[in-house]
């Protein structure tokens, strides 16, 4: 009795294990191939669209998410910005500059309220946070006073908001984005179009 | 579309487009708007000092400008539905010796929808220190200072935009002790 | 007569790892609310009649083509990544430019081929002339399930190698013909259908 209940039972788990590779397993090479193929496309296609982007804006990271609430109230945490780098457009007072610091991997979001152009075009500007009560000097790299146009990854020119929260979500729960990122891929991977 | 997540996941992805469609279509309602308007500035005093930059916490004596102003204006008609907040900076753009442009932001205010839209201060002081990077401001006679505001949407682009209106501020020959 | 028997005896005989991957012989079994799955699973079926139950040909040029326009624009991206990730951004630019344009042509030329090339052709069969002089005689496949319906349609065209000559007939049956509660597929139901779709071609030669 028991020992044909066991059977049976592992019969079962047998095929609900490669049940759901039926699909694959009736595949020619051509076919399991084109798998594959479909898989890195879809990936190619979100690269290329970003590698687009990047050329078209000029900037090495076209679309940021505002990661801290040193802007609010215009920025909240997970809002999405659209930045532009164009070299041949002055920065000027008044701006929302993406930069960087020597030290810190995260860019920062912040204004620009002092600039100093030289004749030669070479600037040197001050940031500061809308919510922040001081300048950003604490927060450059030892001794810095000024950013210079080197130091800028981009400038803000459009805004969405909200949408940076599955990013921020993601970042933080990382065992949750390989969750998914796993079953994405190997759903698109095994099943047929 | 036999299973509950089937159904889910339709009504998921069809409401998501929905709302991209009406966000793109908030934008695109106010994305050609000039937003400008008319703005009255005005200073009160305009004295220099030649001080340590504290605020740079280096030991150059640097031109230190002191003003305070009148400002009047009324914003309004810059609100509509895809407004979130303007971010409005009064700025002094100045030429010098050592730099060929020169932008300071001196006061800064956000105004929120809902909040008042009419300004009218008399005698402000600024909120940010007016140092020159330099000895540039003693005796400088073509500083100006106009209002600019940065519109903040709901969903779109981030105008910065410069108030009609301008005033020129002509600062003493004679450093104030 | 019917291939699905002798199938099921050839699988039989495959012995190790791979007998025990594949499915050949045992019966399709799929998710019947699935229409993609059905689609597929009834194709393939179709496929089978005419490559093992007639012994035609199967030509690869058509996918083929596919999958050659499919792994350049992966080549593209796989470039792009690589060269940009070698010489970060401003420098990389011109060739970004390159890939990404590239990249979006091929995406293109990928739609233009599937839309109007492939179709919904999903078999290309030679039928060998006997005598090995003539060209051969060509047979295609193609069908449509559309989304939330039961009827498919299948198209056989016929290429007449000689006079170049081409004649369609099309069947269009609910899926429930061919497939039973379960989601099996039934495999003896479906190969007579196929078969006469094959022969009222065939026999229209004839009587010309």
């Amino acid at each position: 009795m028991h020992a044909e209940a066991d059977a049976k039972k592992g019969s079962i788990m047998g095929l609900l294990s490669l049940d759901f590779l039926n699909d694959v397993r009736r595949m020619n090479k051509r076919q399991l191939y084109y798998q594959v193929l479909n898989f890195g496309m879809i990936v190619s296609s979100a690269l290329m669209i970003w590698k687009g982007l990047m050329v078209v804006t000029g900037s090495e990271s076209p679309i940021v998410v505002v990661l801290s609430g040193s802007m609010e109230p215009a920025f909240f945490r997970g809002d999405l910005l659209f930045l532009t780098n164009y070299q041949e457009e002055p920065v000027r007072v008044g701006e929302i500059v993406v930069f960087k610091i020597e030290g810190r991997e995260i860019p920062i979001v912040h204004r620009v309220i002092k600039l100093h152009q030289k004749e030669t075009g070479e600037i040197k500007f001050l940031t500061k946070g809308d919510n922040n009560s001081v300048d950003d000097r604490g927060l450059y790299a030892p001794g810095q006073l000024w950013l210079q146009r080197k130091d800028v990854v981009g400038r803000a020119r459009g805004f969405v908001p909200y949408v940076g929260m599955v990013t921020i979500l993601m970042n933080d729960y990382p065992k949750f984005k390989y969750l998914i990122l796993a079953c994405l891929g190997l759903f698109v991977l095994i099943h047929r179009e | 579309m036999n299973t509950f997540l089937s159904r889910l996941n339709t009504i998921f992805a069809f409401t998501l487009s929905v709302m991209a469609a009406l966000t793109f279509g908030c934008f695109l309602s106010t994305a050609f708007k000039e937003n400008k308007t008319a703005v009255d500035i005005g200073t009160t005093k305009a004295v220099v000092k030649n001080v340590p930059n504290f605020a740079a916490s280096t030991r150059d004596r640097n031109d230190l400008g002191q003003i305070a102003f009148d400002l009047h204006t009324e914003l309004s008609s810059l609100f509509n539905w895809n407004t979130k907040q303007l971010f409005l900076y009064l700025t002094a753009e100045y030429e010098t010796k050592s730099n060929k442009l020169n932008q300071v932001v001196l006061w800064d205010k956000i105004i929120r929808r809902g909040e008042t839209t009419k300004l009218d201060f008399k005698s402000m002081n600024t909120k940010y220190y007016f140092f020159d990077d330099g000895n540039g401001l003693k005796g400088n006679q073509n500083v100006t200072l106009t209002l600019s505001w940065n519109v903040i949407p709901n969903a779109g682009t981030l105008p910065r935009i410069q108030g009609e209106g301008s005033y020129i501020i002509q600062f003493p020959d004679e450093y104030k002790q | 007569m019917y291939v699905y028997f002798r199938y099921k005896m050839s699988a039989n005989k495959k012995n190790g790892v791979l007998s025990k991957w594949s499915l050949d012989g045992k019966p399709v079994k799929i998710d019947k609310w699935d229409g993609s799955a059905v689609k597929n699973a009834l194709d393939d079926a179709a496929k089978k009649v005419l490559v093992d139950g007639y012994g035609y040909k199967e030509n690869h040029v058509l996918m083929d083509i596919r999958l050659i326009i499919c792994t350049v624009s992966c080549m593209f991206a796989i470039t792009a990544l690589i060269y940009d990730y070698l010489h970060p951004f401003p420098e990389s630019r011109p060739i970004l430019i390159v890939c990404v344009v590239s990249y979006f042509i091929m995406m293109a030329i990928l739609t233009v081929y599937t839309t109007f090339k492939e179709k919904n052709i999903f078999l290309v069969a030679h039928k060998k002339d006997a005598t090995g002089v003539d060209p051969d005689d060509v047979y295609t496949l193609a069908s449509s399930l559309k989304r939330f319906d039961h009827m498919y349609s299948l198209t056989l065209t016929f290429t007449d190698g000689i006079s170049n000559e081409m004649r369609h007939t099309t069947m269009k049956k609910s899926v429930a013909t061919w497939v039973d509660e379960n989601g099996s597929i039934l495999f003896d139901l479906y190969e007579p259908d196929i078969r006469n779709l094959h022969d009222s071609i065939t026999s229209e030669k004839k009587e010309k």
